[in-house]
């Protein structure tokens, strides 16, 4: 799970963008601020390996936080300003990735997985840019989501949808309620969940189980 | 020669002929009623009358000729001593037109010739008196009269010349005075045409120079005008109009204000200007001085309050429309992910993604346009980078001009079309090169037209044309160059650039 922090001063994007990232199954969005040095402070209490930022924001730009932050997080500036001035400013504080803020979701939530794996794509040409992020399109569940079985899976998607009841999930799936049983213990234990309520937030949040 | 008199002295002679026949009458009555006509009176009428006939017929030019006066009025003297002696002498009738060379001499010769001519004619009537034995006191009325006449035609004279002296001074004044009224006249025509170009909106340094140059050039035929403005470019050259004569006049006159020297205009002329014309010309472009000055400041006003504008409207569009439409492009996203079990759904949404990142997109450039300085427009550029070009053939720039095409364009767009005026200019033999076009933000069509030798379009001039660097600039602000051309007919180039 990539833990990511946002900084912008528009609320309004600021709220589409944490709730787009939080969609995601392996990205969870650890704080929203509204300036640089808001930025600064959050971290110091809330570690996270991506940060967001925006660069024209009140109380200092984002460009000076990227450079004070640059070793405690890894910055992708996200601006209305994508001149070749800011971005040049931007790669010479410290930010490993640099988008307009018409980027699709798609392509932000690639470019948060490979500055999250060490990649910077300050580097690159647009092609290669393009390149790499390919690579990193689909999600990188942990482990534990990622060894769910099918018939775990399944339940999951009950679970979802409201069906929680161990003898109506065994009735649904043709299968004894030990089982079920024993699924949901190996689903907890696999999701870092300790009920079937936080089991069905989860399942929903990585993208395996839909609500309706 | 011939002389003409002024009309005050032509009145006086006049009157001092009339006045001679008038003596000469009432001399030769009373001497034929004391006397009864014998010899001696009738050698005097033919004498007396001589002498009348004499000074009448002479013309005014034997008179001012050297010493005309003096000789005519010696003679007439003598002549008429010569009646007075034979008519009775100092009581003689004739004593009366005896004053008459007097009078023409002071008329003529001023009141030194005058008083000669009298002393003259009394030492003549002295003598008569003297040689009759009359008493020399008989002779003291006819002195005395001599001498009141020429002091009283002296006078006359004077006073005449005093007046005439006047009148000249004032007709000088007039005339300095009318000179003035048609430089007013000149001015206040000036400001009207300034007063027409803004009430027709054409108030523009363009339109004022080339304006005030083509009334200057009526005014001296023949002549070349550059007029040039200052700005923070430096020197830039606004209209050209007539061509230089390699040996005429240079002058070169600021275009000042009382604050500040704006611009200036250099003149050829095939004829050296007199002081007067000079100063005439100097008080002519002095409105467009003052127009210069007041579209400068204007400009910065204007360029101050659109500049604020620009900044407000800049700043709204950045933080609030452009992050607005941003965080909506996220949501369709988002939504378009969560329902990726509907693909008729999920294309739909990618649509309406695409159409708000183009919205984001159009947002941010106009963001970066607006927080650009707002330079002059096409046209102004056109005008300017061509108006070294003016004279011959005369260069029309007719350019439907809604928005200047965008910063980043602009300048190459004014290159090209440049090149092509140069080209046309400098090649084409043309009679007439006509820039003309329809420009927008977005779009835009220019093109170069003249009716000059024009070239095989297969096979394209190469050397000094330009036209590979008009071609790269074409391409490198995606716009299309086509050159279409004919042997003897001329030569069209048209760029156009943008989608409507």
């Amino acid at each position: 799970m990539i833990r990511v922090m946002v900084a912008d001063d528009h609320q309004l994007f600021a709220e589409g963008l944490s709730q787009a990232l939080d969609s995601l199954p392996d990205t969870r969005v650890v704080g929203v601020v509204a300036s640089g040095p808001a930025l600064e402070e959050a971290l110091a209490t809330q570690p996270a390996e991506v940060c967001v930022v925006d660069i024209e924001m009140p109380g200092g730009d984002g460009i000076t936080s990227i450079e004070a932050l640059k070793t405690r997080t890894r910055a992708i500036v996200v601006t209305m300003h994508a001149s070749d001035e800011q971005r040049q400013r931007a790669a010479e504080a410290g930010a490993r990735g640099f988008f307009s803020k018409a980027v699709p979701l798609v392509t932000l939530a690639s470019a948060v997985r490979a500055v999250a794996g060490g990649h910077n794509l300050m580097d690159l040409d647009d092609e290669q840019r393009d390149d790499l992020l390919e690579g990193f399109r689909e999600a990188r569940l942990d482990p534990g989501a990622a060894s769910l079985t099918a018939r775990e899976r399944e339940i999951l998607q009950l679970l979802a949808v409201g069906v929680s009841a161990t003898d109506e999930l065994a009735d649904r799936l043709y299968i004894s309620q030990k089982t079920v049983k024993n699924h949901l213990a190996s689903i907890f234990q696999k999701l870092a969940v300790s009920d079937r309520t936080q089991a069905a937030i989860e399942a929903i949040r990585l993208g395996i189980a839909r609500p309706n | 020669m011939t002389v003409t008199l002024a009309p005050w002295e032509t009145r006086i002679h006049k009157t001092v002929v009339i006045g001679q026949w008038v003596a000469l009458m009432i001399g030769v009555i009373a001497d034929m009623v004391r006397t009864g006509g014998g010899v001696l009176s009738w050698m005097a009428v033919v004498l007396a009358t001589a002498y009348a006939v004499g000074t009448t017929v002479i013309p005014a030019s034997r008179y001012t000729a050297r010493f005309g006066a003096e000789t005519i009025t010696l003679a007439g003297a003598t002549l008429l001593a010569i009646v007075l002696t034979l008519t009775n002498g100092p009581d003689s009738p004739y004593l009366l037109l005896s004053m008459g060379p007097p009078i023409l001499a002071t008329l003529y010769g001023g009141l030194r010739a005058g008083f000669m001519t009298g002393l003259l004619s009394t030492t003549l009537l002295g003598l008569i008196t003297l040689s009759q034995g009359a008493d020399m006191v008989d002779a003291a009325p006819g002195a005395a009269l001599y001498l009141v006449f020429v002091l009283l035609v002296g006078v006359i004279r004077k006073l005449f010349e005093d007046i005439h002296q006047q009148a000249t001074e004032l007709a000088a004044e007039t005339q300095s005075a009318t000179r003035r009224l048609e430089r007013l006249e000149q001015i206040n025509g000036a400001l009207l045409r300034l007063s027409e170009d803004v009430s027709a909106g054409r108030l523009n340094a363009v339109e004022v120079s080339a304006d005030s140059l083509d009334n200057i050039l009526e005014r001296f035929p023949g002549s070349q005008g550059k007029m040039a403005i200052y700005n923070e470019s430096g020197t830039v050259f606004l209209s050209v109009r007539g061509i230089p004569d390699e040996n005429g006049y240079d002058y070169t006159l600021p275009l000042a204000t009382a604050d500040a020297e704006v611009g200036h205009l250099e003149l050829i002329t095939p004829r050296e200007l007199t002081p007067g014309e000079l100063g005439e010309l100097a008080a002519e472009i002095y409105p467009v001085s003052l127009a210069f000055a007041n579209l400068r400041l204007l400009d910065e006003i204007v360029g101050s309050a659109v500049s604020e504008e620009r900044i407000r409207l800049a700043r709204e569009m950045h933080d609030e429309i452009g992050p607005s439409l941003a965080s909506l492009g996220l949501a369709l996203d988002m939504a378009a992910m969560q329902m990726d079990d509907d693909p008729g759904l999920v294309s739909d949404l990618q649509v309406l993604r695409s159409n708000v990142t183009k919205l984001v997109e159009d947002v941010r450039n106009s963001v970066a346009d607006l927080r650009t300085a707002p330079g002059p427009t096409l046209t102004a550029r056109i005008m300017s980078e061509t108006a070294v070009f003016q004279g011959h053939p005369p260069v029309v720039v007719d350019i439907e001009e809604r928005r200047p095409p965008r910063a980043a364009i602009i300048s190459d767009l004014t290159s090209i079309i440049t090149e092509a005026t140069r080209n046309a200019h400098n090649h084409s033999s043309a009679s007439k090169i006509v820039v003309s076009g329809q420009v927008d933000k977005l779009f835009g069509i220019c093109s170069v037209v003249d009716d000059g030798v024009g070239f095989d379009p297969d096979h394209e001039p190469e050397g000094h044309f330009g036209l590979i660097g008009m071609r790269e600039r074409a391409n490198r602000i995606g716009a299309s160059i086509k050159f279409d051309s004919k042997t003897g007919v001329g030569t069209a180039v048209t760029v156009e650039w943008g989608n409507k």
